[in-house]
């Protein structure tokens, strides 16, 4: 009886999972982020509102770092001298800071959605 | 099993470290906000010079490259440190911000001159003000995270301290021997366990009572049925002669009376031998010679279920007293008597060993398994309960006897499966008597 | 440097601190061992280094999305571990412990803690790692003590005052904090879904940064306790509260479908006996 019951709410949530996966990304207009000494290049930018965006994250120092916006939800690591893809959007016009997690002080920007 | 010193020392340190840090913490942020707002007015201050010397060229930075200024007039810049690019370095709005230039980010200061109508901005870097104002910070968190080691250190000594009168408590406790109901002895000098002491004394002394009163009734009532078990005897004796068609069923009778009277016997012997009364009374004697006239006394007993009996040992004398050695040994040699089946094997072996004499018994019987081993020497305590294969009736006093006599000899019990296929070996260990002239003789 | 080492490093130790603490709290009511601590922790500990070596290589995958696919798979596993220890310990009699059931909650709670300790363990590593050999790596380890000191003894506490509670209490308290986690790594899972696009972002539901900001100190401590979200997506709180009911259920579903216990088949007397 419990296992029945157990395989069912397993069945749902794959089918959840399914469906959550089938919306297949559509291209997204690219944005290059480069970090450099700890310092974001650009450190801002603007960004059209309610569009998907792919943020491509350069990190050109030899230490890791992550990449953290509360107001966008995001939260990555980015190792030295390597890159990384975060998508976000669609966004509500508005202005999202985000900052490098290892190096708050210096790493710092924002995007302004309008 | 929860520790009440871990549970001390963790709580106690995770408090203390948790009110530390987090204070250490806040410290560190305000004095970290003290330092730049020392660092912010000085740039301000930086700015109001400049502004007052009316710089007209670019002017070499001097001593450091960690800050740098631009005096605009207009769209124009008018002058600057050799550090500063040509384009705006802040924003021309009065006030501090952050800007990223040169490959660092920089904390500057805008100021307006009303009187020239001039722009003067001045730019720390943020990372060489950062770096200097977290040293200074630094120093106020420090201690707090090097003294938490020597705190949990501290705080584990105390607590052990603490601590120490009940683990000197359980310690008595548990030092103390099964029968041993004496009161504690140990001073405390903590409310708490004055408490524990005295009542534990309480609980020992009342004990200590009711055991003498259990053992006094037995023995009384054992006593007591002594007389109307002989008279039953000598009435069931007249009774057969005189009824001789009857004679199996008064047999019967017989055999139980008989019966009632060993119990009887068994449970004065049992009640007879407390320490302070034996020792007095010991002497010298040959195990060997008493264990040969135990063996031929119940001699029938062996024939009957065509058993085979074997004895090896030499004079060995020991200190005691000749009444409890000989129920000691009636009764390890009525045990294997009782449960080796027809035909079998027992072996009784007296032997010397260092300074002590060893009495062996074994048999060919069924054994007995480990975990019954702790309750065997139990009062009235029987290997399967009643329902023993061997069929024989007993009421399970015996070993209890064996181990209260071994017990005032301070003789240690080992029990371990025979040499044969099957069956059990009861050793004892009794301290030898070593006299020169003994020693000569036996040689 | 410091503060920021200081919450990175509690943020990850206090999420640890708090599944350790409940486990060991819950399993004194199983009577198990507690071997599975010690071996989870270096296990785990292993891994994440192992990991965070390798980092650059993992985030490659399917497309720069290695990272977080690995860790929402962790996130999953331990969401899922957690329902199954629930359960486990729903049908455990205390009195008479199961030693299967027993061994399979030990299992759960290895799993659970290992997979726990590999996704924050890694961070950590690299975090620290980034830091050796700079002027920073003195005040960066201060504040790493710091914050782990802290998460240490908030879970040091967190386990003592349920173990204080006794019955009841202690395993609604548990099950409440066990199915807030539950709830809050599958949250976040489906956020680092929708970080690498394989779920469709939505605008959030609701907004509560006025009330209590991320960037607060209330905020940074709740994050790892229950997850808190200030800007939650519809799929993000449905995967917490799937995660929370996935819990609750696997606490109060053999109560409702109690185990069938083997009966005994009465030999029937003959007529003859």
């Amino acid at each position: 009886m419990n296992r029945l019951i157990i395989n069912r709410i397993l069945f749902y949530f794959g089918l959840l999972l399914a469906i959550a996966l089938s919306s297949i990304s559509q291209a997204a207009p690219i944005i290059k982020i480069e970090i450099k000494d700890h310092l974001f290049y650009p450190s801002e930018f603007s960004v059209p509102a309610n569009t998907k965006i792919k943020l491509l994250i350069i990190n050109n120092d030899p230490t890791p770092e992550e990449f953290e916006s509360y107001e966008l939800n995001r939260e990555k690591v980015i190792i030295g001298n390597s890159k990384a893809v975060i998508f976000i959007g669609p966004l509500s016009p508005g202005t999202y800071p985000f900052f490098g997690e290892f190096y708050p002080k210096t790493a710092q920007g924002k995007i302004l959605v309008n | 099993m929860k520790s009440i010193r871990v549970f001390l020392v963790t709580t106690i340190l995770a408090v203390v470290t948790l009110f530390s840090f987090i204070s250490a913490l806040r410290g560190y942020e305000t004095s970290l906000e003290e330092v730049e707002r020392m660092f912010d007015s000085q740039l301000a201050e930086k700015a109001k010079l400049i502004a007052n010397i009316n710089v007209q060229s670019v002017v070499r930075n001097v001593d450091s490259s960690d800050t740098a200024f631009q005096v605009w007039q207009g769209r124009n810049l008018i002058g600057s440190s050799d550090n500063a690019s040509q384009t705006i370095l802040g924003k021309l709005q009065p006030g501090f911000s952050y800007q990223n230039f040169e490959g660092y980010r920089w904390r500057t200061y805008s100021y307006y001159n009303t009187i020239n109508a001039q722009w003067i901005i001045v730019a720390a870097r943020q990372d060489i003000r950062f770096s200097l104002a977290e040293n200074i910070a630094l120093k106020a968190v420090l201690p707090a995270v090097i003294g938490l080691p020597i705190l949990a250190l501290l705080i584990w000594i105390v607590v052990s301290r603490g601590l120490r009168p009940m683990r000197r408590l359980a310690h008595e406790l548990s030092d103390k021997q099964a029968d041993d109901l004496s009161p504690l002895s140990i001073a405390v000098n903590s409310q708490e366990l004055a408490q524990i002491v005295s009542s534990s004394n309480d609980l020992l002394a009342r004990l200590k009572s009711s055991l003498l009163r259990e053992k006094q009734f037995a023995s009384d009532a054992a006593h007591e049925l002594r007389t109307p078990i002989s008279s039953l005897k000598v009435q069931l004796y007249n009774i057969r002669q005189e009824q001789p068609e009857r004679n199996k069923e008064f047999g019967e009778l017989q055999e139980i009376s008989q019966q009632l009277e060993h119990v009887v016997e068994q449970i004065l012997a049992l009640y007879r031998t407390s320490p302070d009364e034996y020792h007095t009374r010991f002497e010298a004697i040959d195990l060997t010679s008493l264990a040969q006239q135990v063996i031929a006394e119940e001699y029938d007993n062996y024939e009957r279920k065509n058993q085979q009996i074997e004895f090896f040992g030499q004079r060995q004398l020991i200190l005691g007293d000749k009444f409890s050695l000989t129920t000691l040994i009636q009764n390890l040699l009525s045990n294997a008597n009782k449960y080796t089946p027809n035909g079998g094997h027992i072996i009784v072996k007296i032997k010397r060993e260092n300074d002590q004499v060893m009495l062996l018994v074994e048999d060919s019987g069924p054994g007995i398994p480990t975990h019954e081993h702790e309750r065997l020497f139990e009062r009235f305590y029987r290997v399967d309960g009643d329902s023993h294969a061997s069929g024989e009736s007993g009421c399970g006093l015996g070993l209890a006897i064996v181990k209260r006599i071994a017990e005032l000899y301070d003789a240690e019990i080992t029990l371990e499966p025979s040499s044969f296929a099957s069956g059990t070996a009861f050793t004892l260990h009794f301290s030898a008597i070593i006299p020169v002239t003994l020693d000569s003789k036996q040689s | 440097m410091l503060p920021n080492a200081v919450i990175l490093i509690l943020q990850e130790t206090l999420e640890a601190a708090l599944l350790i603490g409940v486990l060991l709290a819950v399993s004194t009511r199983v009577h198990d061992s507690k071997r599975w601590l010690p071996i989870a922790l270096v296990s785990g500990g292993c891994v994440a280094a192992i990991l965070a070596n390798q980092m650059g290589i993992i985030s490659e995958w399917f497309d720069y999305a290695g990272q977080e696919l690995l860790n929402a798979l962790f996130q999953t596993i331990i969401c899922l571990a957690i329902a199954l220890a629930v359960w486990l310990t729903a049908t455990i009699d205390p009195l008479n412990p199961q030693p299967g059931k027993v061994a399979a909650f030990s299992h759960c709670a290895i799993i659970i803690i290992f997979c726990a300790v590999v996704r924050e363990g890694q961070e950590i590593i690299l975090y620290l790692g980034g830091f050796m050999y700079t002027e920073n790596f003195q005040k960066v380890l201060t504040g790493g003590a710091l914050g782990f000191s802290i998460g240490a003894s908030i879970g040091i506490l967190l386990f003592y005052s349920l173990v204080d509670h006794s019955g009841r209490e202690r395993r609604t308290a548990c099950l409440v904090l066990l199915a807030l986690f539950a709830g809050n790594m599958l949250s976040q899972s489906t956020l680092l879904l929708m970080q690498i696009d394989w779920v469709t972002q939505s605008p959030p539901i609701w907004n509560t940064s006025t009330f209590v900001a991320e960037t607060s100190i209330f905020g940074q401590l709740l994050y790892p306790l229950v997850g808190y979200e200030a800007t939650p997506s519809p799929i993000q709180a449905a995967a917490y509260i799937l995660g929370v009911t996935l819990v609750t259920g696997a606490n109060f579903m053999p109560r409702y479908y109690p185990e069938k216990k083997k009966q005994q088949v009465q030999p029937v007397r003959g007529n003859d006996a």
